[in-house]
């Protein structure tokens, strides 16, 4: 394995000229690498700069100081054509083109190596085929790409840039229109290609648990440098939670989740012989704005535990105690009372 | 799809024969078969009709048609835009500003016989200088500007500016001049001398060729400035080819016929809808069978037989086209776009 980064940048800032010639810099001195193979999510709050920062990488947008290097060769130094043998880009925006075949979409990706009247070769009718295949489309060839789903679009879109045949793939966003299970779905194409093709895939998202479970590496934007580290330091040296921190959100170091949090919320401790059980009595209390404890001496104690027929919560709450049987919406009934908001 | 392309092959060879037959002046068919195949007529001014009026027009419009429709694909394609039209970026007012200038203007000097100033090739040299300028400024604006929303709402400021001041000029212009240049702005295809095609037919070749040539191209560019970038595109080289072809497309078409608009708008989307793809290689090819056709019909229907009036050839084809537009829409229910 080739141990020189497929890319990286040096002292990189980013942003854009203003009408006037005036610098607005997002982000400045960055210092991050890939390597062959690597999977790599861009994280960050919205307009931190993580479009601005792969299209810079992609030679889309000129970068207002440092440096980035492909293969060691500075982006700027490429010819066009070349630089597109290197990097491919899937952007936000949905192509939305009516009457474009899938095919012909995949191999739009021959363009840097075809001529200038882009024939196809056998070769080239080859390599689009194995790309429709990877990306799992190849059924849907002759399909246009009004009758796709949104998953299947992003799938084409995908296989166009294994048709372009870069090691290294950027794509911005690419889960932002899907549904869960087309979001994973993508993902675990993308894991599939940087661990047996071999090509670095740098992602950028707003899915966290996305972000932490299926990539080797973070580049985390926390507001003034943009941080890289596995998923797992990020986490534990608290840089993800201060990324993140804000006073509406609280970042739990046990599920990786954000929660809201709420002001003055009666906090609320929940014991029970049921780990799962446990586990839902307290997401329901946070749901209505209690905060959970883990100590005993909380404002309220909940024990729940689970017959047959109905689950059963024992409620002691300022000197007095309440047992409610039922559901989850019974619960939800009575919650009122014991309102999480302190009076 | 070889089908289609055989039938219009065919439709158009019998369109164009169709309008060298009719025509105010009633000639047999087999007359102008004779007169075609080289032969004398039996009637020395049906062989002057068919040679010098109906067959030169005929050639105008198939070019015309095929000019336009091209340029409209372009546009459509550039600015991914549906609504696009080979008048988008302005040539049209430029060459309309161009030919009131010259009308208008030399009017106000002299008086009386300007009638002959304004002959045909002064016309034509004014409104071609018109889209020319126009060109330049767009290219010149497409230097700082690189987004082309940007640059389409410029087009329209421009031509709003440009028709700003023919609308003054006309205000103040001699009713005869004025007249003249309402004339030119109706379109025609007729006014056009055997000569002339010399003139006309060579830069619609080169504008042809050249957007033949960005075929691939623009197949890349309908994804989108970033896609088209991220593949290896030289977007501004593109570009330009791209304004120099629709140049020399509409602002020719524009110089000898004043503006015809319609068609340019509306065949695009009949060959997108009638061959489903977007490989411009096929649209190409498409646009040019499709717009030489509706043209020469609309000129087929333009004339009445037996009068000697002629309708304005751009409303006719958008009253053919239009209701052949909705029926293809309403029957496929696709939806139009780039």
């Amino acid at each position: 394995m080739n141990h020189f980064p497929v890319i990286r940048t040096e002292h990189l800032s980013i942003g854009y000229t203003l009408p006037g010639g005036n610098d607005f810099e997002i982000v400045n001195n960055i210092h991050v690498c890939a390597g062959e193979g690597e999977m790599i999510a861009v994280l960050g709050k919205n307009g931190c700069g993580k479009s601005t920062l792969l299209r810079t990488l992609a030679h889309l947008q000129q970068p207002l100081g440092g440096r980035v290097y492909i293969h060691e060769k500075e982006n700027s130094q490429y010819r066009l054509a070349e630089l597109a043998r290197k990097v491919s880009f899937v952007s936000t925006e949905p192509v939305r083109l009516h009457h474009m075949t899938v095919y012909e979409l995949v191999a739009l990706g021959r363009t840097p190596y075809a001529g200038w009247f882009g024939f196809m070769n056998e070769e080239d009718k080859q390599i689009i085929r194995r790309a429709m295949e990877e990306a799992g489309i190849i059924h849907l060839q002759q399909k246009h790409l009004d009758e796709l789903s949104d998953g299947e679009r992003q799938r084409a879109m995908i296989a166009r840039t294994l048709a372009q045949d870069t090691p290294l793939i950027l794509l911005d966003e690419p889960t932002a229109f899907l549904d869960v299970s087309n979001r994973y779905e993508i993902i675990h194409l993308l894991r599939r290609l940087s661990r047996t093709k071999n090509k670095t895939v740098i992602y950028s998202t707003h899915e966290l648990n996305i972000a932490l479970g299926e990539s080797d590496q973070l580049w985390l934007f926390t507001g003034k440098e943009v941080v890289q580290g596995t998923p797992e330091d990020l986490v534990f040296e608290g840089k993800m939670a201060r990324a993140f921190d804000s006073s509406q959100l609280h970042f739990d170091l046990l599920t990786g989740e954000f929660s809201g949090k709420q002001a003055g919320g009666k906090s609320v401790y929940v014991s029970s012989a049921d780990r799962q059980l446990k586990e839902w009595t307290k997401r329901f209390f946070i749901r209505n704005g209690f905060v959970v404890s883990s100590s005993a001496k909380a404002d309220m104690q909940v024990e729940v535990s689970r017959t047959e027929e109905s689950i059963c919560w024992k409620i002691q709450d300022a000197g007095r105690e309440i047992l409610l049987h039922g559901s989850f919406s019974m619960l939800q009934k009575n919650i009122k009372d014991f309102s999480g908001v302190k009076n | 799809m070889f089908f289609l392309f055989a039938l219009f092959s065919v439709l158009l060879l019998i369109l164009f024969f169709v309008d060298l037959c009719t025509g105010s002046v009633f000639i047999p068919v087999k007359e102008v078969i004779s007169v075609l195949s080289g032969h004398k007529s039996s009637v020395p001014e049906w062989h002057f009709i068919v040679t010098d009026y109906r067959l030169p027009k005929a050639w105008v419009a198939l070019f015309a048609g095929m000019a336009l429709s091209v340029s409209g694909l372009q546009m459509q394609t550039l600015f991914r835009n549906p609504l696009a039209g080979p008048y988008v970026l302005g040539i049209m007012s430029g060459a309309n500003l161009g030919v009131a200038l010259l009308v208008m203007g030399v009017s106000w000097f002299i008086h009386g016989e300007y009638a002959g100033i304004v002959g045909s090739f002064s016309v034509v040299a004014a409104a071609w200088t018109g889209a020319f300028v126009v060109l330049l400024l767009v290219m010149m604006v497409s230097l700082r500007v690189n987004d082309m929303m940007t640059l389409l709402v410029l087009g329209m400021l421009f031509t709003g500016a440009s028709s700003a001041v023919v609308n003054m000029l006309q205000y103040f212009t001699h009713e005869s001049a004025l007249k003249t240049f309402v004339v030119w702005t109706m379109g025609s295809l007729s006014g056009i001398s055997p000569d002339d095609l010399y003139i006309f037919i060579p830069p619609i070749v080169a504008g042809l060729f050249l957007s033949f040539m960005m075929s691939q191209k623009m197949n890349v560019l309908l994804l989108g400035d970033t896609y088209a970038r991220s593949m290896g595109l030289n977007i501004r080289f593109i570009r330009w080819m791209i304004f120099i072809s629709t140049c020399l497309l509409a602002g020719t078409v524009t110089a000898f016929c004043g503006p015809i608009g319609f068609i340019g708008v509306v065949v695009p989307h009949l060959a997108r809808m009638f061959f489903r793809t977007t490989n411009h290689w096929i649209l190409h090819g498409a646009c040019m069978l499709l717009g030489g056709m509706l043209l020469l019909s609309g000129d087929i229907l333009s004339r009445l037989p037996g009068h000697a009036v002629q309708l304005p050839v751009d409303a006719v084809t958008a009253l053919i086209g239009i209701p052949v537009m909705i029926w293809i829409i309403v029957k496929n229910f696709r939806f139009v776009s780039v």
